[in-house]
């Protein structure tokens, strides 16, 4: 069986942006503490706003 | 953070940086090889365990969506970045290839999604066993 997995435009870039943010919180930063701060914080959040907001973008440009 | 984050083999905190060892090269080829093993000699266990399950879930996530490895070559500029990141995946690139995996081409929009995934593992995985060189040599904590 071939397992085929569809993704929405959103979930895909969801998914990434979660596991990216995991990898950049551990190597970027040297504390636990500071890890799992900037793991949702910084990377996580800024991923997810830059995805809105180039969305919005292409709206914009579109219409 | 617990107890297990802690090594007695690597250098101190805040010490100057030690040379290239045997346990800073082992750790950056072990790091390459396996995601998360190079913080795994280290006694780095939660974060060994959270880079392996990240970049392999990545890349598991990339096949399953049809995507691309990409082989060795000299033809297209993106085609031989695209191999550089695919090979970062280090052991899983050389199973994939072993095995076959992936989607031979890039037809549907998942199936491109899943060609990116699967060369961001890579270069995550990079970083993540440069990130255990760094431990090892005592640049980082």
């Amino acid at each position: 069986m071939i397992l085929a997995l569809q993704f929405s435009h959103f979930s895909a870039a969801a998914i990434f942006a979660f596991f990216v943010s995991i990898v950049f919180g551990i190597t970027q930063r040297n504390t636990p503490r500071e890890m799992a701060r900037c793991m949702l914080s910084h990377f996580f959040l800024w991923f997810m706003g830059g995805m809105f907001l180039a969305g919005w973008m292409m709206w914009l440009l579109h219409h | 953070m617990a107890k297990t984050e802690t090594s007695t083999s690597a250098p101190q905190p805040g010490a100057a940086a030690v040379p290239f060892t045997r346990m800073s090269a082992l750790a950056l080829a072990l790091g390459w090889l396996i995601p998360g093993a190079g913080h795994f000699i280290q006694k780095r266990w939660i974060r060994g365990g959270l880079l392996m399950s990240s970049i392999v879930a990545m890349f598991s996530f990339g096949l399953a969506m049809q995507g691309k490895i990409f082989q060795p070559n000299a033809g297209d500029l993106l085609d031989i970045l695209g191999f550089i990141g695919d090979f970062g995946a280090g052991g899983l690139y050389l199973l994939g290839r072993a095995f076959d995996w992936g989607g031979t081409s890039i037809s549907v929009a998942a199936a491109d999604y899943g060609t990116k995934y699967i060369v961001v593992a890579g270069l995550l995985n990079i970083m993540s066993a440069v990130d255990a060189y760094h431990i090892a040599i005592g640049k980082k904590q």
